[in-house]
Parts: structure tokens; sequence; C-alpha cells
């Protein structure tokens, strides 16, 4: 009996009013059926299986209380009664049998979806055309002749599709223009993805909901927002532990494309004396300061600039200042700004740079060897960072 | 497939189009990749480091294959053929009525350059170079790019 699975989609023209909420699947919908005993009354002459599945599509939401409070001037009630009206199960017969056994072995799965094209109306008053569309997974042998029966019923149209167990549905989106995300609404980052790391021994970066796992290791407790630098990737591991190694303590650092803060606030923790950090996006900005008071750094250890993202307008910083330069940015920028992050290091200044791809380090090192004596070449997962000393 | 990897379950396949270098955590690419919970710094990160010799603004095709243990694998195609054609006829919109008016006019030498990127995509490995050329001068058809020898 067992062939292959189908979907049966019937569609009917509704006029009733927009619902942007989406209908359940049937096993939900039983524990709502008593909730809606007044649709129930009308589809008495149904069979049992047939009704349940009725009342599933009266029954498109979780509770009619939650639609009141959600639409006010609320019309559940002609809402629902208006579904009832167009329900494809109001007939009395019972040569319907093929769904009846279907349905009745329990071996079908329905899911009842509306879609509308207008959202966001007024719902008491404007009756917007809608489609009340429900999903029905059945097996094979009995898709036919569930379909004629629900053309019989009244529906405006069924197709019957090839349902795979994995399918891929696609989506479109479309860009409206660059747009600036409210990182309130959005949850960038997934609680379960972002987890303490520890990059080198003794040093870990723990995310500010965390507790961290070490007490008595340096912890770096980071809220990054939309800003880049987690702890998690490549390149950024590969400058803390490059920070790690070269920091001897009381170091001036510049950190060029902070983004969250990460390498100057590790700096700062590892015993750094100060940090100035520059990007080019003001989200970066305004995550590094507040990473920095997370971690009980005040301004004066750590200034962040915003940088114009052309190359006019550099930071007001003194040639040959700092101790210790980095630099976590990509190939195109490292490449452009090789003067103006090798001038800001003091002679015989370190200076590490990374975001550039095995494959990109050779131009990197061509570049920076003008510049720097000594550059090494670290590599981690695809990723590389070249550092050296400034030359003298 | 050797006996030791483990073979990974496909979650989704997204399907972007973002312009080289510039990734950025907001829309379009910050809801199409995050709500499959992947982690979307490390993929503009890796999307603006991959592409960094190509000049900004050209519209990249990007594949995400987003397994079910949130990592995820991308490749990078070449732009659309359209968009290469529209930039040799220096035109930016293709004809409304394409076929019956003409946008822009474009040489076979155009055709053979971008047969020649094409031919580095994955999905045109087979095909010969002719075959390229042919299939590129079908889509200046589509959109109205007359195709001639030489400009004069």
């Amino acid at each position: 009996m067992q062939s292959s699975w189908k979907f049966v989609r019937c569609t009917s023209a509704v006029s009733f009013f927009c619902s942007p909420l989406n209908f359940l699947a049937v096993s939900t919908a039983l524990t709502n059926i008593n909730a809606y005993s007044h649709c129930a009354s009308s589809t008495k002459h149904l069979n049992p299986p047939l009704r349940c599945i009725a009342a599933s599509l009266h029954s498109p939401l979780p509770s009619s209380n939650a639609l009141s409070s959600a639409f006010p001037g609320s019309s559940a009630t002609s809402f629902l009664a208006n579904i009832q009206a167009t329900s494809f199960f109001l007939a009395e017969k019972s040569d319907t049998l093929n769904a009846h056994s279907v349905l009745s072995s329990g071996s079908t799965e329905i899911e009842a979806a509306s879609e509308d094209r207008k959202q966001g109306q007024n719902f008491a008053e404007e009756r917007g055309a809608s489609m009340l569309s429900v999903r029905i997974n059945v097996t094979g042998d009995i898709a036919d002749s569930l379909a004629e029966s629900l053309m019989c019923f009244g529906a405006s149209s069924c197709s019957i599709e090839e349902a795979t167990v994995d399918e891929f549905q696609e989506k479109e989106m479309f860009s409206t223009g660059p747009s600036t995300w409210e990182g309130q609404t959005c949850q960038l980052w997934d609680q379960d993805v972002f987890r303490p790391v520890e990059v080198a021994s003794g040093l870990w970066i723990v995310p500010r909901w965390c507790v961290p796992p070490d007490p008595a290791a340096i912890n770096v407790m980071l809220d990054p927002g939309l800003a880049f630098g987690t702890g998690d990737h490549p390149t950024t591991r590969l400058c803390l532990r490059w920070l790690h190694q070269n920091i001897k303590g009381g170091e001036h650092i510049l950190d060029y494309g902070t983004g969250s803060g990460i390498l100057s606030i590790t700096a700062l923790k590892i015993g750094a004396r100060k940090a100035a950090g520059v990007d080019i996006d003001p989200m970066a900005i305004s995550s590094a300061q507040a990473n920095a008071l997370i971690n009980n750094l005040d301004s004066c250890k750590l200034q962040v600039f915003l940088a114009a993202s052309n190359e006019d307008n550099p930071p007001p910083f003194e040639r040959f200042k700092f101790d210790i330069v980095v630099a976590n940015i990509l190939m195109l920028p490292l490449l452009q700004l090789v003067e103006r992050i090798t001038n800001y290091a003091k002679p015989g200044g370190r200076v590490a740079v990374s975001g550039i791809v095995t494959d990109q380090v050779d131009k990197v090192v061509a570049s920076y060897s003008v510049h720097l004596e000594n550059v090494h070449v670290w590599e981690d997962d695809g990723w590389a960072c070249v550092s050296g000393t400034r030359k003298v | 497939m050797s006996k030791g990897v483990k073979e990974k379950q496909i979650g989704a396949l997204i399907r972007l189009v973002v312009n080289a270098g510039q990734a950025k955590p907001a829309p379009p690419v910050g809801p199409a990749l995050g709500q499959h919970r992947l982690n979307l710094m490390a993929f503009c990160k890796d999307f603006n480091a991959r592409t960094q010799n190509i000049k900004p603004e050209v519209p990249m095709s990007v594949t995400v294959i987003a397994y079910k243990d949130n990592t995820f694998d991308f490749t990078i195609k070449s732009p659309s053929t359209s968009y290469f054609l529209k930039k040799a006829a220096g035109i930016q919109l293709g004809a409304s009525r394409a076929a019956h008016e003409t946008a822009g006019v474009v040489t076979v030498k155009h055709i053979y350059e971008i047969a020649k990127i094409k031919q580095s995509d994955p999905d045109c490995q087979y095909m010969s170079l002719e075959a390229i050329c042919k299939s590129i001068m079908g889509t200046a058809r589509s959109i109205g790019i007359e195709v001639r020898r030489t400009l004069d």
C-alpha cells in the first residue's frame, strides 16, 4: 500500500479577512477542536476523521483569544464563519471513502496556509482577495481520487505534487538596497554558536553571556554585535597568538581595522599600556567601545577612531609612534595602506597583518618587505598572517 | 569517499548575488544566511577575501551549502553573462523589447573575452570555447544587444 507520497494541494479563492498567520498541522489542531465547538456543529454530518480535518481548517489560529487581542475590533467568529463557508468538506457525500480511509489511518499530514497579498490591513474592515490553501500529504494510490473529491467539495483547484522528504523550497529574497540593520530586532549571534574559545594557553575569548571556563586565565569578554571578531576565525586566532607572543608589557598598540575591538582589548589585558583602534565602520566603533566597557577598560586605555573608507583624512596619529601595529583586514586595503600602516610603527616596532588567504601571501609579503625586515609568515587553515619588524 | 570522512547532512542550498568584496552582515546577505544559523561574519570575511582580486561592485553569484551542523561551504561563480554584456556595450539596462529594439552593440572580440572568463566557471568546464561563445550570443540576443564583427 505504501507507494510514493504525494502532496495534494487545494486552493480556493476566499474573500475574507487577511491573516498573516500560518495554520497548524493536524496534531496541534486536534487539541483545539473543543475551542471551536461552534464550528463543529455545522460539520456534524461528516465522518469523524473528516470533521477533524474540517475543524483544523476552521481553527487556523492557536486560540481565538490571541486573535481578538491581535486584531482589535475583532471579528474572530466572522473570520471563522467565512472559512467555514468555504470549507472543502461541507457535503454529505460519504463516497469520499477513499479520503476517509486515508485520513482515518492517520497516515496523512495536513498543512493549511493562507496566502494573502495585502498584509497589515485593518482586520475588521477590509476584505482582500485571498487564497486559502491546504497541503495534504497522502500516499500516491489515493492522491487522484482525493483530488477529485476535493474538487467536488468546492476547491478551486487541486494539484498533485511529488513530495520529497527534504525538499528545498526556493524562496526569493530581494535586496531593497543598502539598509542598516536594526541590531536589536535581529539576533545575529546565536547563543549556541558563539562559545568560549581558548586561543592560546591561558587566554580565553568568552562571550559576554557566558561564564569563563577558567577564571584564573586571562579572559576577554566579548559581545561583537554586528562587527567582526569573535575569536573563532583563523585570522583572529593568528593575530591573537602573535600578540600573546610579542607583548612584553607597557606597549602602545595600534589596531587597524578593529572590528569588535578584540585584538586591542586582548592586548590591553595581556599587558599593553595603551591601545588605539581604527575602523571605517561606525558599528565597529560602537562595538569596540562597548566591549572595552564590558572588560572594565576606560576610554583612555582604548581610543577608537572612525576613518574614511577612501584614503583621505587619516586618523590623527603621529608617525613612528606605536610599538606594535596589527591590522586584520583584507588584501586590497592592506596593499593600499602599506605605507600608512608601517609608518605608524616606530623603528624596530613590530607589525603584523592578516585577513589574507594563502594565495595572496606573496603579494602582501612583496609589498610589506619594502618597509619591514624579518618578515615571517604564519598560516592557519588556509589563512595567513605576515609579520615583521619595521626597518630602522 | 574514504570511510573516515563523515558525510555531512545538507540543511539548505542558498543562492546569493553579492557585490565582490562587499559582503556585510546586513540584508540581504544577513537574513538569508542568518536564518540557517550560519556564522555570518565568517562568510563575509571569507567571501571578501576571496574576491579581492575582482573589482568591487561586480555582482558575483555565490552558492552556499549550509549543513545541518551549522557549518557551510560556498562556491563563487563568475558574474552573470548579462552583466558582462551590459558592461561591454556600455549600457545600464537591457532592451525593454528585445529583438524589436537594440539597446547596445558588442563585437565578437568582446564575446571571445567574456567566453574566456566564463570558461573558468565550474558549470562551463565541459563546453568548448565555441559553444560558450554561442551561448553568450544567445544571451545577447535576449537582452537586445547586437553582435557585430567590428564597431564602425
